[in-house]
């Protein structure tokens, strides 16, 4: 079962990893804590059936891995993949909408995108359209203020066409988000705000079928996908310190070995 | 300014399927003839200006043209980053519209008078800036606006400003010829102009003559060529805003691109905060941009 997007998240991993080492950029972990979860947005969305659909990246700054995964699903050309980073690249650090349409908005500031969001939804419900808008945002991003203002807001809304994904791998920039700023009872927090609220296992294409699939959706809902930071390279999982730090060739074969 | 304003919107509304407004939990008494009329076409968004801002864009995504309607700093400041990065960087077609300019909401305090606005807004690329003087400006102005993509911020006084003068602006695109005048050019922009034209009034016969007002009301360098500044010894710049980064920044920024020398006098307000409590007019007293001390910079100006 699920194959294809096994294997599409595998060789994105190694494309993020060849990535972040030639251009010694920073955030592999939340690259590939994200990758499983964009596989199974993007698989979605890029077909031609579903080209009313959007899939928004709130935490920008897992782009490698989201530039990964869409050269993987020929999306984006390879050539873009391997000048990642360099001058005059297509493909910034930051998710970068501007050579990618379907990735719409530009971010790399947190909490932009679920307001936004929001308000792509609600256009469509008025001009009724077709398509669902999905964002993923992050954990730690849950510090930002806008998102529960956005939280507040769409349920009243009755948005059955917007689904967030909280990338829970439970890390942020400095620490543990429940040594930070903690998070948790998380899901409470929007079953309180009245959302539909499902906890899963980011990395289980099983589970992730059930982001996508919208049969008795009725309102905003969110799914809160427990993840691993750095998942797939046991020397990154759970790791702050691969938050920033880019691997060297060592590293980086080392890394390729796990994730083959 | 307001009612003008969201008459005007309403009225286009009818003819405009894509006009949307988005309110940030204000405009109590003025936004309801359009909420009810279009329920489909408006939101509030409450008092969450971040969201609001957010959510404007991704509806200006979906094709709208977004209309965010607030007081003064609320859709500026508190969402600058909004603005910046979802608004302007997308280039989506969302205006800002901000009510009360300057100290308009003088007796509610500091925290909403518009006084750095313009300075913040025109900074950020793509960004058009509209500052009617009075509401013959605003009728002008507002289809050229709905016409025009792009982020927008449209910066309006409150209500019951009088008219600035019985002269008609020729092109939104233009400067408003309110006075004649053959050595001395006052430009103004917003509301405020109405005290350049009772200083003026103020002035003898033989110095009024010397003496030419435009109002400025769409920052653009053709808006401001339409003028003809090269036929002028002087300038003098007025605005309800602080000196540093607004209107007459902008003229200046104007002549250096130009390449052009003429005397600049910028008349506005100091950039230090006031903790006085008081209305428009007693603030615009405080701050020297009352009639009388126009007037006295203007004849100054002219003995030089």
């Amino acid at each position: 079962m699920f194959e294809i997007e096994k294997q599409v998240a595998k060789d994105a991993r190694r494309l993020a990893l060849d990535m972040v080492h030639n251009a010694q950029s920073a955030h592999i972990g939340s690259s590939l804590s994200i990758i499983d979860i964009a596989v199974q947005l993007f698989s979605k969305s890029t077909k031609s059936e579903n080209a009313g659909d959007l899939v928004l990246i709130s935490k920008g700054h897992a782009a490698a891995g989201v530039y990964a995964v869409l050269k993987c699903l020929n999306v984006i050309p390879a050539e873009w993949t391997s000048s990642y980073c360099q001058n005059g690249s297509q493909l910034g650090g930051h998710v970068t909408s501007t050579h990618i349409p379907i990735l719409e908005l530009s971010t790399g500031s947190l909490g932009h995108a679920l307001p936004y969001a929001l308000g792509r939804a609600l256009g469509k419900s008025r001009l009724r359209q077709s398509g669902h808008v999905y964002v993923v945002i992050s954990d730690g991003e849950c510090n930002e203020g806008s998102n529960w203002e956005a939280a507040l807001l769409a349920p009243f809304l009755k948005l059955n066409n917007l689904t967030v994904v909280i990338d829970r791998n439970r890390l942020q920039s400095l620490g543990k988000t429940e040594e930070t700023v903690p998070l948790e009872p998380l899901s409470d927090k929007w079953l309180a705000f009245n959302w539909e609220v499902q906890t899963i296992d980011g990395h289980d294409f099983n589970e992730l079928s059930r982001l996508t699939d919208h049969k008795n959706q009725t309102n905003a809902r969110v799914f809160i996908a427990n993840t691993v930071k750095g998942k797939g390279v046991t020397f990154m999982e759970n790791s702050v310190l691969w938050h920033y730090r880019p691997p060297n060739l060592e590293e980086l074969e080392l890394a390729q070995k796990e994730v083959s | 300014m307001r009612d003008t304003f969201i008459r005007q919107l309403t009225e286009l509304a009818s003819e405009d399927p894509d006009i949307f407004l988005v309110v940030g939990d204000l405009g109590f008494g003025v936004i309801e003839e359009f909420a009810t009329k279009y329920p489909k076409r408006f939101l509030n968004a409450g008092v969450s200006e971040q969201n609001m801002m957010g959510v404007a864009s991704g509806l200006a995504g979906s094709g709208f043209k977004v209309f965010v309607y607030s007081i003064a700093n609320f859709p500026t400041m508190r969402c600058l980053e909004q603005i910046r990065n979802d608004v302007a960087y997308h280039n989506l077609n969302v205006t800002i519209v901000a009510v009360g300019a300057g100290f308009a909401y003088g007796t509610l305090g500091y925290s909403h008078f518009a006084v750095e606005d313009l300075g913040i807004m025109r900074v950020l690329p793509k960004m058009a800036i509209y500052s009617p003087g009075d509401s013959d400006e605003l009728k002008m102005i507002l289809p050229h606006i709905i016409e025009r993509e792009g982020p927008k911020y449209l910066r309006l006084g409150k209500n019951g400003e009088p008219s600035l003068s019985d002269s008609k602006m020729t092109s939104p695109e233009s400067a408003r010829l309110l006075k004649p005048g053959t050595k001395l050019v006052i430009l103004s922009t917003g509301g405020v102009g109405i005290e350049v034209v009772k200083a003026i009034n103020e002035l003898s016969l033989t110095s009024a003559d010397l003496v030419a007002h435009f109002s400025v009301p769409y920052f653009s360098h053709q808006a401001i060529d339409s003028i003809g500044l090269q036929n002028f010894e002087q300038i003098i710049t007025v605005e309800e805003h602080v000196l540093d980064g607004g209107f007459g920044s902008y003229i200046l920024e104007y002549l250096e691109s130009n390449q052009k020398l003429i005397r600049v006098k910028r008349i506005g307000i100091q950039r230090s905060f006031s903790y006085e409590i008081g209305n428009q007019k007693y603030l615009r007293e405080l701050a020297r941009l009352d009639p009388s001390s126009i007037r006295s910079e203007i004849e100054l100006s002219l003995e030089v």
